[in-house]
């Protein structure tokens, strides 16, 4: 019993970071309809600079935000200045691809090719204990992360204007620009917010995960699973799909490690099979 | 207000419209007739900029915007009502009201004003744009144009499916713009409609303009409207 609350737990918690990645991934994939290959790595450099910005200031909350930003600028960047140009799937995955690829040497280049850590935060170190549970402080804060987190995205989408201009581009962006709205920056701004999230991700997954070269494309596929059986876009689907996933992902690598990745694509057959659009796609 | 000189503006490699000019006056409202395929979108789209004509010149109160993007367009006094509506189907009525560019501080369009000449759209406020009639979306596309506070107003077939009764609804408020000082460049299918909206009336038949003239001598050239029109 205490195995299937610990890892249901632990599947959560895993959920809650894909949460950071996945909802980016929805409004860049399932919204804007670009492949961003180099999304894992968002949430790989995130991690890396919140390291260096830890070291030197000594404050996480510090470290997750500016990473976060300097993500988002670099996503901004890549939007605005190349892949705003291209409309179709081919150029976006051999673009984002190269750029994952110079990424994964750049964090090589300055950080080295050690696995690096970052310590949990002093007051969130520790555990909690309920009955024969012991669970640790971390993990449950980073689920009240995403929980709030799910709740700024929704307030923003819905109650802001930036958040209404957002949904006018999506419905229909030609429209859009015939009253006014500037399509351009309001897709890089998007695209960099999905930035943002990720690497946010990165920085608060960083005391759990490690931080390592290779953890981009670890988490990439999985962050596509998340968007795809959740739904394209809905960010209601994100939220299902990255509990779906962190859990079944997180029991089948306890249960059956051999088999890690039959358990995670076999839900997603089987959601497909059913329900082509994903949980909580438009149809 | 409004000068079209000679554009031509293609679809890939179609060549849609082949040198169209026209000039609309301050408070006047020219209709633009024809069959469909025949560039009346085109026209429209070529105004605002989503598919910019390769040669020739459009001028908005003397300034050339042949190569302004369109959102810049919408901000210099160029309101669109598009065929089909195209109202933001996830966005409320108001806040597809409110979404687009506003200066509402320099114009007379303010909000209150809008929903006072459309009193309906005020009970429909929170329901979101695709829950209302098509009555109803016409009405929003016309309030949503006027509250980027426009001097020139474009409207794409603006009585498109509607009933005998918004249709005359809709000629009302056309009325109603037009005594504000709007100029309106008014493309229809409807041809009674429109010759009794407009003040001049241009015909067009595969990308260039093969009839101009007053409503009224429209009206009596049977030849013109057998074979432009369909009448």
């Amino acid at each position: 019993m205490e195995f299937w609350i610990i890892q249901s737990l632990n599947g959560l918690s895993f959920g809650a970071l894909l949460f950071l990645l996945a909802s980016g991934l929805s409004l860049i994939f399932g919204v804007m309809n670009i492949v961003n290959v180099a999304h894992g790595s968002y949430f790989m450099i995130g991690g890396y600079l919140g390291y260096s910005v830890f070291l030197r200031t000594g404050s996480f909350v510090i470290a997750c935000l500016a990473a976060a930003v300097a993500v988002a600028m670099i996503g901004i960047a890549m939007h605005f200045f190349l892949l705003r140009r291209y409309s179709t799937h081919f150029p976006q995955v051999l673009m984002t691809m190269g750029f994952a690829l110079i990424f994964r040497d750049l964090t090589l280049v300055i950080w080295g090719g050690d696995p690096l850590s970052l310590a949990t935060p002093a007051v969130l170190q520790g555990s909690f204990h309920i009955g024969p549970i012991t669970y640790p402080i971390y993990r449950s804060f980073v689920i009240l992360i995403a929980i709030a987190v799910a709740i700024g995205l929704w307030a923003f989408n819905e109650k802001t204007s930036l958040g209404a201009k957002l949904r006018a581009t999506v419905d229909d962006n030609q429209m859009a620009t015939g009253i006014g709205i500037n399509v351009p920056m309001v897709s890089s701004l998007m695209f960099g917010l999905g930035a943002f999230l990720a690497g946010f991700g990165g920085v608060v997954g960083a005391p759990i995960l490690g931080i390592f070269a290779g953890i981009d494309f670890d988490i990439l596929p999985l962050a596509f699973v998340v968007v795809i059986v959740g739904g394209m876009g809905s960010l209601k689907g994100a939220a299902v799909g990255s509990i779906l996933v962190g859990v079944v992902d997180t029991l089948g690598k306890a249960l059956v490690p051999d088999l890690s990745y039959f358990t995670l694509f076999l839900p997603m057959a089987i959601v497909l099979a059913i329900k082509p659009t994903g949980l909580f796609g438009r149809a | 207000m409004l000068k079209v000189i000679d554009i031509h503006t293609y679809y890939g490699d179609s060549h849609v419209l082949q040198g169209v000019s026209l000039e609309l006056d301050k408070g006047s409202v020219i209709g633009i007739l024809g069959r469909n395929g025949m560039g009346k979108t085109t026209l429209i789209s070529s105004i605002i900029g989503f598919t910019p004509p390769k040669q020739g010149k459009i001028l908005l109160g003397g300034v050339d915007i042949t190569h302004v993007a369109p959102h810049l367009r919408a901000r210099m006094n160029l309101g669109l009502v598009p065929q089909g509506r195209r109202i933001f189907p996830s966005l409320s009525v108001m806040e597809n009201l409110r979404v687009g560019i506003r200066k509402q501080s320099s114009g007379k369009w303010t909000e209150d004003r809008i929903l006072s000449l459309l009193p309906r759209l005020k009970e429909r406020g929170d329901h979101k744009g695709n829950e209302l009639s098509g009555g109803e979306q016409q009405m929003l596309a016309i309030a949503r144009a006027l509250m980027t506070n426009p001097s020139v107003l474009l409207m794409d077939e603006p009585t498109e499916g509607l009933a005998p009764l918004l249709v005359a609804d809709i000629g009302k408020i056309i009325g109603q713009l037009k005594d504000e000082g709007l100029s309106i460049l008014l493309v229809e299918q409807n041809v009674p409609f429109a010759l009794k909206m407009t003040d001049y009336v241009h015909v067009l038949s595969k990308g260039t303009i093969v009839h101009s003239s007053l409503p009224d001598e429209l009206w009596d050239r049977e030849d013109i409207k057998t074979q432009y029109l369909g009448l």
